[in-house]
């Protein structure tokens, strides 16, 4: 089933583009996380949030056989079995974290699921029904050492785990819950939570951390809000994140994605919101660090008609090892095609939906598209994380709810050199 | 919750004739589904800083006779705030508390100022006063504010924090209480003029009579007349069952006709012919905070983490749940705890919400049709 693509793009390099269906959960409709574990092997969540009764479980590519691994199910590791009648442990959202000092790969799961004898699922709408409320987000401590589940715990009673970032200097991890968008410190030896509190409405999609142990993300008005542990206190800094002010105010312009550069000064970040914008931010500068706008990470468009969440979208920033960053963004033919309700235009297909690689400089800045998500069927620009593991390979994790099992892609970098400066490992989902 | 909840083994599937009810059960039934609410932040929009996040946790509310909104606030440091919607208006203004480290607990509006509770981190309290914030103009095109000063009301400190603070209804006195002590201030004389000794426990209630009810914490209400400075013990005996009077919450009207009290264990009661008469018990609790209409009608927030919103509703003597919270206009956000309520004067209802960057939030209720008898 895996099918390889070659792509050259406009230039040098290129890359050979591998795509790694989630055969051992035929059921998985998404894979919201993708993640290099402290081993350099990368990990995948291979959820199922659309099928009531669905869990996710957890695949790792291996190279040997050039094909994925099942090692789990996340809901028989918990005891939270999907004929509870409470909503599942349907997936891992960005809830990866890898600890390199004990060789742990921590995930933290998300909401959603549907119970199986139910359609949908609402937290809001079971917040006090205990026959049916989520359980709560089960932080999960995967020993990549011995391959074996050496401890759960309850990281987020009721809630979700949108993101999850890890301090592995001072052992603590942190995590957005969700539906009610607090932030939650917990402390490893001594399996202990504690609520920060709350930043606004719309979850940001990353937390990431910085030089000073400071952990950072974003407000509901497309502001940096910072946590500074040693002042106990969330801030919102006077950091606008971009957004497109043609139409846009800051609102919803949260973070997406966030990835740290190897010169260990910058982050590079996308916004979660229609018209992406790429940006990288140096967080160690003064007190609340400089912001640098990119530029959008997608094409114009028609502005007169709200965009699918699903269309214009940026992510998977990843370093690639010679010192580039990665990321998949949208290209499309005609983004509302799916929408237009004529005969001839129905389909996901129809709109000419793409996922393309992208490489930027950082030294230049410039960028250049370097290959294309090809799935056998279905479109493939929906890219949640990116990865690199410890053969230099990308991985990008698909969502896409229209064809089961997603999965994901391999991009191979051909005619690079690596760069002096390693990339770092990801510390946060 | 280890263990499965219902266990069941058979998974719904979309040609299931259920499929479609349950989905419009849960996707309706989520988010306030009767009325509207508006999240109004605490800041005049584009032209002030919003009261900081961590210090906007909404724990007081009262209207004055115009139906303008006074506040206070908790988290790292207190705040006390007006707010006015009406006409060219749209604002929340931090008035700048005289001592941020002081917690107000409540405060109430006479004809021409506020008294305010205030209760500092050394401990006791006191009565602060300021004049009433002046109607602003144009909020649309050009504005001014005069910032009056807080002034101590004399011999007005007291050894315990002060609980709660109500006016009268026809705004002659507000009535105070601490823990041993409940109080009269006249408004027109600008101080105290009664101060008795009585225990006293939990939030106070204005009736439309002039009086004001307390629980003394023994099981019974206390009832004040200030205007003869007169506190009559014992009034109201509380069922057995009622719990402590510090978690209960009180509801009336602005005429002070309709008159609710909820227990902490959620039970409902309609104040009379002078005792309470048990009306509805709510099933998720804890109440933080509730508020009627005029008609009758009471609104209640109720739950921790995520409150739902309910209704009771006289007329029907039926209690409800109306879902989360949510706001679209002004500010698109979830509302998920509340601890302060007051009714205005067009219908609507202000609740203050107890969260990180709280937000002052504005409650239309859904318009009754008229009763088949064509009263109301």
């Amino acid at each position: 089933m895996k099918k390889t693509s070659r792509n050259s793009g406009s230039g040098k390099p290129s890359c050979a583009i591998t795509w790694y269906p989630f055969l051992q959960h035929p059921d998985a409709d998404s894979c919201w996380s993708v993640s290099a574990g402290p081993d350099g092997r990368v990990y995948a969540s291979a959820c199922c949030e659309g099928l009531p009764g669905g869990t996710a479980k957890i695949m790792r590519y291996n190279r040997e056989r050039d094909a994925l691994d099942c090692l789990f199910d996340i809901a028989e590791a918990t005891d939270d079995p999907p004929e509870s009648g409470r909503a599942t442990q349907c997936k891992i959202h960005y809830g990866f974290s890898p600890s390199p000092r004990e060789g742990i790969l921590y995930m933290a799961s998300h909401l959603s699921g549907p119970p199986i004898d139910r359609p949908s699922y609402l937290p809001w709408h079971s917040w006090h029904d205990p026959q049916r409320c989520f359980r709560g987000s089960a932080l999960v401590a995967f020993d990549t050492r011995t391959d074996r589940v050496l401890w759960w715990d309850t990281l987020l009673p009721k809630e979700g785990c949108r993101c999850l970032a890890i301090d592995d200097e001072r052992g603590l991890l942190y995590a957005m819950s969700y539906p009610r968008d607090h932030l939650f410190v917990y402390d490893i030896a001594a399996r202990r939570r504690r609520d920060l509190g709350r930043i606004g409405s719309i979850n940001p999609q990353v937390l990431f951390l910085d030089a000073r142990h400071r952990v950072w993300t974003s407000s509901d008005y497309g502001r940096l809000v910072c946590y500074d542990p040693d002042r106990d206190r969330i801030e919102v800094t006077e950091n606008r994140i971009p957004h497109d002010s043609r139409y846009q105010t800051g609102w919803h312009s949260v973070l997406y994605d966030a990835v740290a550069a190897p010169d260990g000064e910058w982050i590079y970040a996308v916004t979660w919101i229609a018209s992406p914008r790429l940006f990288r931010f140096r967080p160690c500068e003064g007190e609340w660090g400089r912001i640098e706008d990119l530029g959008p990470a997608t094409q114009d468009r028609d502005l007169r008609w709200p965009m699918d969440t699903f269309t214009d979208h940026c992510g998977g920033l990843v370093f690639g090892r010679d010192g580039a960053l990665y990321y998949v963004a949208s290209a499309w033919d005609n983004p509302f095609a799916r929408w237009d309700i004529t005969p001839s235009e129905k389909g996901v297909k129809s709109r000419g939906l793409r996922g393309i690689v992208w490489r930027l400089d950082p030294r230049t800045l410039e960028r250049e598209p370097v290959g294309e998500l090809q799935r056998p069927e279905g479109c493939s620009n929906y890219a949640c994380r990116g990865a690199l593991d410890a053969e230099g390979d990308l991985f990008f994790g698909l969502v896409n709810h229209a064809q089961k099992p997603n999965g994901i892609f391999r991009a191979r970098l051909n005619g690079v050199r690596a760069a002096r400066t390693p990339p770092p490992l990801r510390m946060w989902g | 919750m280890k263990t499965p909840a219902t266990a069941t083994s058979r998974r719904l599937t979309r040609n299931d004739p259920n499929w479609e009810a349950l989905l419009r059960e849960i996707q309706l039934g989520a988010f306030v589904h009767e009325g509207y609410f508006v999240a109004f932040p605490m800041c005049f929009p584009g032209v002030t800083l919003p009261i900081p996040r961590d210090e906007s946790r909404i724990i007081a509310l009262t209207t004055d006779a115009d139906g303008m909104v006074y506040g206070a606030t908790t988290g790292r440091a207190h705040h006390v705030f007006f707010a006015r919607f009406p006409g060219t208006s749209g604002i929340v203004l931090d008035l700048k508390w005289p001592d941020p480290a002081a917690r107000c607990p409540a405060l109430c509006c006479g004809p021409k100022h506020v008294l305010f509770a205030a209760n500092p981190a050394a401990g006791g309290g006191r009565l602060l006063r300021r004049a009433r914030q002046g109607r602003p103009t144009d909020l649309l095109h050009e504005w001014s504010f005069a910032k009056h000063p807080f002034e101590p009301v004399e011999d007005a400190t007291y050894s315990a924090p002060i609980l709660d603070l109500a006016a009268t209804a026809d705004r002659r006195f507000a009535v105070g209480a601490t823990r041993d002590e409940v109080f009269v201030y006249d408004f027109a004389a600008e101080c105290v003029v009664e101060r008795r000794s009585t225990a006293s426990a939990g939030r106070l209630c204005a009736l439309g009579d002039g009086t004001v009810l307390g629980f003394d914490g023994t099981g019974a209400l206390w009832r004040c007349r200030p205007a003869e400075r007169a506190l009559d013990a014992a009034v109201v005996k509380l069922p057995s069952s009622f719990g402590d009077p510090a978690a209960a919450h009180w509801a009336a009207d602005r005429a002070g006709r309709f008159v609710y009290v909820i227990s902490g264990s959620g039970t409902l009661f309609r104040l009379e012919n002078g005792a309470l008469a048990e009306k509805a018990r709510f099933t998720v609790t804890p109440v933080t905070t509730a508020a009627a209409t005029q008609d009758g009608r009471l609104f209640a927030f109720a739950g921790e983490g995520i409150a739902h919103f309910h209704i009771y509703d006289p007329r029907a003597n039926s209690l409800r749940e109306l879902g989360a919270a949510v706001s679209v206009f002004e500010r698109r956000r979830y509302g998920y705890a509340f601890a302060a309520a007051a009714p205005g004067v067009s219908g609507e209802i202000f609740f203050g919400e107890d969260d990180d960057l709280g937000h002052l939030w504005l409650y239309f209720p859904a318009i009754l049709p008229p009763a088949e008898n064509g009263s109301r």
